[in-house]
């Protein structure tokens, strides 16, 4: 426990100011807290996508010009691009979220 | 876990291998150049701006090292004067970023005079612009007005790229952080909200009216709204380069400062074990009792942890 704070008998978090938070709300503030962090790692995720979508579109249609290829040969590749961001996502979306669950599992508490 | 970007790369290189169109050489050679291109991206450039003690290094580290601190830094450049102004390429866990260290803003005008020509000489090779911020300090007027000063004129776009991140959640009056849930207290809690609403009003009356305003309020002590900051650092990258960033990302995590019993009660999740679900501390389980509960647990000669098991087992 802190040593700002206890928490008394009638299950509140009393705090040293002499104002307090109900255990519950304070449980409640660590599930807002996590919900937060859930929502900004796939805002992040969802920009990086759109981000390295646009930049493959670029690379690739530049390398195949360097490299002589016809531009009819890498429209399905480009174009496959747009669908591979979502698939790609939802991808990420699952991963972050296995990991995300895995990296909440409780460790061994120690006294 | 690979970035979201590297998942997209790998989709892409799965789905050129499987490519029947393009012959073994062209798809050998596509592949070799899109690797070329991918690590000859440069590496992004951060500026941050903050007074010394604000947590500029701390913060990088909870961003890009997992919390760590970087062993070391490589400087690129240095100033000559008295400034602290530096470039150098820091070594995060997934990659390099070069960070652009500017001074604190100085407390004299000849030396405002000449952080602007400092300014104007390097904030333009940035991709993103942290300012960075101790939350609690509400003496805005000095920076306020170097604000002003940098983002007019010609400096003026770069607002743009600009975000402010207010530091040091976790010390804001009345210092009753909550330590074991790694969150603010209630009274932390309203404090921080009129905090971030102050400097945003203040701060907004002085930048161009057609930037966005970013400002996230954070502990890079406490691991606290990192994934908010990184956030709006991307939003404030330009497009193209977003991915380079979120490809470095490693974000020191907020659970880690939280007390694993209490997590267990926030996400249902127990430690399993031959011993089956952990009991929490003693304190709580007797603030959660009834009266009938403890009568109860008396009778059966039940330890208040056995009790607590027992309840979760039915």
């Amino acid at each position: 426990m802190d040593s700002r704070g206890v928490v008394a008998a009638e299950g509140r978090y009393v705090t040293t100011e002499g104002r307090d938070d109900t255990y519950s709300e304070t449980l409640g503030r660590v599930a807002e807290q996590l919900d937060a962090e859930k929502v900004d790692h796939v805002r992040i995720e969802s920009m990086s996508q759109e981000s390295a979508r646009e930049f493959l579109n670029e690379v690739i249609v530049k390398i195949a010009a360097s490299l002589g290829i016809t531009a009819a040969k890498v429209a399905a590749l480009v174009a496959d691009i747009m669908e591979m961001a979502r698939s790609a996502g939802k991808a990420f979306s699952d991963a972050y979220r296995s990991s995300y669950e895995r990296a909440r599992r409780i460790k061994p508490y120690e006294d | 876990m690979a970035s979201a970007a590297e998942s997209l790369f790998n989709e892409f290189r799965r789905r050129l291998s499987d490519n029947k169109e393009l012959s073994d050489a062209d798809r050998e050679r596509m592949a070799l150049e899109l690797a070329k291109a991918i690590e000859s991206e440069p590496v992004p450039t951060i500026a941050v701006i903050g007074q010394t003690g604000a947590g500029k290094t701390s913060t990088l580290n909870a961003l890009f090292n997992a919390g760590a601190a970087v062993g070391h830094s490589r400087p690129t450049t240095k100033s000559a004067d008295s400034f602290d102004f530096e470039i150098s390429d820091y070594r995060g866990n997934k990659g390099d970023i070069r960070v652009i260290d500017m001074p604190g803003l100085g407390e004299s005008i000849v030396r405002a005079q000449n952080l602007r020509e400092l300014y104007r000489e390097h904030l333009p090779a940035a991709d993103v612009i942290l300012w960075v911020h101790p939350v609690s300090d509400r003496m805005l007027e000095f920076s306020q007005r170097r604000v002003a000063e940098m983002f007019r004129e010609e400096l003026g776009l770069l607002a743009d790229h600009l975000v402010f991140g207010l530091n040091k959640a976790d010390s804001i009056y009345p210092h009753n952080w909550h330590h074991e849930a790694n969150v603010p207290s209630s009274e932390q809690l309203k404090h921080l909200e009129d905090a971030e609403r102050y400097f945003a009003e203040e701060m907004r009356r002085v930048l161009p009216r057609r930037s966005p305003f970013r400002v996230a309020t954070y502990s890079a002590l406490q691991y606290y709204n990192l994934a908010r900051l990184f956030s709006l650092l991307m939003e404030a990258m330009p497009k193209k380069r977003r991915w380079v960033l979120e490809r470095r990302m490693d974000l020191a995590n907020f659970i880690d400062k939280v007390d694993p019993r209490l997590l267990a009660e926030v996400t249902g999740v127990g430690p399993a074990g031959p011993a089956g679900r952990q009991a929490p501390a003693r304190e709580w389980i007797l603030a959660r009792m009834s009266e009938a509960d403890l009568r109860s647990c008396l009778q059966q000669g039940w330890t208040p942890e056995e009790w607590w098991r027992r309840k979760g087992d039915t």
